[in-house]
């Protein structure tokens, strides 16, 4: 509610929202630019950037739709500044096609997406899990996707600055997927100091301007090219069609895979750091409750409530959605009998799960497409079904 | 609260599950950021508090729903309410069939004539005609409410609420509104109402 300094040996603790937590972050991790185009459930970022971002030195545009939002936040990125939006499905949809372009680009951002029910204008005030999939596949074309998914006021400030970290280090577009419960949720959240904050900032290039620079040459080991900011002396072409090198267009084959294959290979060959994940009790479980958002805190209340009866249920709360993180489902699929996975849809991320578990074990789905919350006892009732 | 399934689950223990209800205008989701805030920056505690959105908040029921728990909040909803601040007869007449028999109510008898007969544990006061009497302006009869609740439960204190205050509201009315708190828990210690959960 307020930002009133404290005493810097005091820690910094207040009741914020999900969507302020969102917004607060993104300054932390330096995000200087946001345009965006409101609407609810995630109104309240855009609301509280919009005066906070001037008196950060930033600069906050409201445009006159989401796909010009994406616009701006791409060109603002490509002049070096950490750029965001923030959206619901409906804007979503329509930002697709410039977040497409940001991965063949190569343009760091972040699109923040409280999600709520569809399709279409759907439920504008009630909760879904149901863009897991558009978050991924979204825009056309072979492409990678990072994304990221808070479950409370605490996870979504950290979840955010991870996501500027990891747009600024793999140079790509990141999402953060959160839910309106999650949005709109008041938590006690103790506000970490600049200092313990860590900010990762995009390389420049490690030369003086020059007319034979490759600015989507990639650099060893990391695959990630050391593109120059627009203004900084640096003359060239940024395009979304396939390009070599050096920025032009290309339809060489060798090229052509050259360009997709690194920009999938520079986000899966790290997908040990990228993919982030909460266990609760797993390792005698019997039984796994794979969630996330939202959802995880339901299942995490049953796997509490399970553990003081002596029953052997687990929780995995997902925080990565995108790479999906398959490693952990390897080892796992082979110690429980079942995994029980509950989202609010009619079956995104349960999908994932069976295709990595290889029928290990019993997978089973708890979708929930109502416009609320899944309950603790849902969940007990979904179990029952398994037994 | 809209969903049927909440009603099966059990309420963990030593969980407190509040709903602040009544019109919109009342303050009520001020109300319920004050009560959680005083809970979770003044004390050890959690706090998850959810405004609830939805076109009927434009003239209808407007509604905060908060948890406080010293675990912490994994499901971060209402399950079943043990304490309500009903400000007014729709509220009333929409969340009160929820709470448990044995929870605590407030009721603002200014606006509601009506209270569901199976609790024992209603503090019935006139807040709204005490706060236009008192007060000068019916608008704080949700802080006469939230200082009856200190007083009442020991869920907050009076005076860390009256510092929760301060950060948050205008200058101008900050003076009424503590003054409506210490009216709040005037009347409950007047009326020696004690709860506990």
């Amino acid at each position: 509610m307020n930002s009133a300094p404290k005493h810097p040996e005091q820690p910094d603790i207040r009741l914020m929202q999900g969507n302020r937590a969102c917004a607060e972050a993104a300054l932390a991790a330096g995000m200087r630019f946001f345009a965006g185009y409101p609407i609810t459930p995630s109104s309240e970022i855009a609301d509280f950037l919009a005066s906070a971002l001037p008196r950060h030195g930033g600069s906050f545009i409201q445009m006159e739709d989401e796909i010009a939002s994406m616009g701006a936040v791409l060109g603002a990125s490509l002049t070096g500044v950490k750029a965001m939006t923030a959206t619901s499905g409906p804007g979503f949809s329509l930002k697709q096609e410039l977040i497409g372009y940001a991965a063949l680009c190569e343009i760091p951002c972040v699109i923040v997406n409280v999600q709520r029910g569809g399709p279409s204008t759907g439920l504008p005030t009630s909760p879904a899990q149901s863009d897991v999939m558009q978050s991924k596949w979204g825009s056309h074309g072979d492409y990678p996707m990072v994304v990221l998914a808070p479950s409370s006021v605490k996870e979504t400030y950290e979840l955010t600055i991870q996501a500027f970290n990891f747009a600024e280090m793999l140079r790509t577009p990141v999402i953060l997927l959160s839910d309106e419960i999650t949005g709109h949720l008041y938590e006690k959240i103790t506000i970490p100091p600049p200092e313990a904050v860590p900010v990762i900032t995009r390389r420049s290039p490690r030369v003086a301007p020059n007319a034979s620079y490759k600015p989507y040459l990639p650099n060893e080991p990391d695959l990630v090219p050391d593109i120059p900011d627009i203004g900084t002396g640096f003359h060239f072409h940024t395009t979304g069609l396939i390009h070599t090198p050096d920025g032009f267009p290309t339809r060489e084959p060798e090229e052509v895979r050259a360009l997709i294959t690194r920009l999938h290979d520079k986000i899966n060959s790290r997908k040990h750091e990228i993919c982030l994940y909460e266990e609760r009790n797993t390792g005698d479980a019997e039984l796994i409750l794979c969630s996330f958002g939202a959802s995880s805190r339901s299942c995490f209340q049953v796997v509490e409530d399970a553990r003081k009866e002596g029953r052997k249920i687990g929780g995995i709360g997902l925080k990565t959605l995108w790479p999906f993180p398959d490693f952990i489902f390897h080892k796992l699929s082979s110690s429980v009998k079942a995994i029980l996975v509950c989202e609010m849809n009619c079956g995104h991320i349960i999908g994932e799960v069976e295709r990595v578990c290889e029928g290990r074990c019993r997978v089973e789905g708890l979708g929930k497409c109502t416009g609320t919350m899944i309950t603790p006892s849902e969940i007990e009732n979904a179990i029952k079904r398994i037994k | 609260m809209t969903d049927k399934n909440q009603a099966s689950s059990k309420v963990p223990e030593g969980r407190f599950e509040i709903v602040v209800s009544g019109s919109g205008g009342q303050g009520i989701i001020l109300g319920g950021k004050l009560l959680a805030e005083t809970a979770a920056v003044h004390s050890n505690r959690q706090a998850a508090m959810t405004p609830c959105y939805g076109p009927e908040v434009r003239g209808g029921v407007s509604t905060a729903e908060l948890i406080i728990d010293s675990a912490t909040i994994n499901y971060p909803k209402i399950i079943r309410p043990n304490v309500m601040i009903a400000m007014s007869q729709q509220a009333m007449d929409k969340y009160g069939q929820a709470l448990e028999s044995h929870g605590l109510v407030i009721v603002n008898t200014s606006l509601i004539d009506i209270v569901p007969d199976h609790f024992r544990n209603v503090f019935a006061a006139p807040l709204t005609s005490v706060a236009i009497k008192e007060l000068n302006t019916p608008v704080v009869a949700n802080m006469i409410a939230l200082g009856a609740l200190a007083a009442i439960s020991g869920l907050i204190s009076a005076e860390a609420l009256k510092h929760t205050i301060k950060k948050h509201v205008p200058a101008k009315v900050l003076d009424v509104d503590r003054q409506a708190v210490d009216k709040g828990v005037e009347l409950a210690r007047e009326s020696g109402f004690l709860w506990r959960l």
